[in-house]
């Protein structure tokens, strides 16, 4: 029997786009988790900014002691904490981590090959876990707030952050609304924040 | 059709329904007689429940079937991902934005806890 993941895993091996390279690591990773897993975090990020530079692969997904264990025996190996990694025969790796079981949020599909699509959480929905990351104070969260938003912002159903943003049990807590327009003034685009996050 | 994407999807339609009226997984397991364990699995899509079991969980939140019919998915191809990606890449440079500052987000992550050993001698031979 031919091994989960191995068509998957020599597409990774072929391919030199480094992002694309992620994808089909991914999709070699679902062939081999028997449940759905989902694209989220900086990887996500750099599908829509392509300058991102993701340090790993975040999946979210009910991946359990023997998911991981099928994963070591298809090649990957444990490096630290949370982490497998994926040694490619160049000497390049990628880190891979399962930070959540759950999708907060929505998803995609993106179609690697005829036969082969993967899961990735939504712009919108990555819009606002950024903008719920840039809440803590710091330059460097709101700053990868700002640039995401510049890179999708003419295109994104801000309706639905808008309403998904506010649907949050912790957004008054948070002060996800008015981060939110700070987001916004920093992309220079005011009147999505008129129109949609208005106080 | 995914199968294990279905029952992931009816399961977080089911899960959305009971926390929108604020019910505890005790609750409904009380309502519906399907016991807690087997509540979370479904709705965690871990099992293919059968129809009776479903239509006994929607009862408890006063939902029918019509409540778990599960949307079209946004569907892309990688060759329109990557139209979007350089679309966005353009998008950021014309702005004279700063670049992605990994250092940073590296330091974030460890005031907050996490161990970034590999991720940096990750980085470091990239």
């Amino acid at each position: 029997m031919k091994q989960s993941g191995l068509r998957e895993l020599e597409a990774a091996e072929r391919e030199h786009d480094p992002m694309v390279r992620r994808l089909w690591l991914v999709a070699a990773i679902q062939a081999i988790v028997p449940r759905p897993v989902f694209l989220v975090g900086g990887s996500a990020v750099d599908l829509h900014t392509g300058s991102y530079r993701p340090t790993d692969i975040d999946l979210v997904g009910a991946v359990g002691v023997a998911d991981r264990v099928a994963l070591i025996d298809a090649g990957f190996v444990e490096s630290g904490g949370r982490h497998v990694k994926w040694v490619f025969s160049d000497g390049s790796a990628e880190l891979v981590e399962f930070p959540e079981s759950r999708l907060d949020g929505t998803f995609e599909r993106i179609t690697l090959s005829e036969d082969t699509a993967i899961n990735v959480i939504t712009v919108e929905s990555l819009i606002v876990d950024r903008i719920n990351q840039a809440t803590d104070g710091m330059s460097v969260t709101f700053d990868e707030a700002v640039r995401l938003v510049i890179a999708v912002g003419d295109r994104v159903d801000w309706a639905a952050i808008a309403s998904e943003l506010a649907g949050r049990p912790d957004a008054i807590y948070l002060g996800s609304i008015g981060r939110a327009r700070d987001v916004l003034v920093g992309a220079e685009m005011e009147h999505v924040s008129e129109a949609h996050f208005r106080e | 059709m995914d199968t294990r994407l279905l029952l992931y999807q009816t399961g977080s339609l089911l899960r959305v329904r009971r926390e929108e009226l604020r019910l505890t997984l005790a609750e409904v397991s009380q309502r519906s007689g399907v016991t807690i364990a087997q509540l979370s699995r479904i709705e965690n899509g871990l099992v293919d429940a059968r129809l009776s079991t479903l239509v006994r969980i929607l009862d408890a939140t006063g939902a029918g079937l019509d409540d778990i019919v599960v949307e079209p998915l946004r569907e892309i191809s990688l060759s329109d991902a990557l139209r979007r990606r350089d679309s966005g890449r353009s998008r950021i440079e014309r702005s004279g934005v700063a670049e992605s500052d990994v250092s940073a987000r590296l330091e974030r992550k460890d005031r907050r806890g996490s161990d970034t050993t590999a991720e940096r001698s990750r980085m470091d031979t990239t």
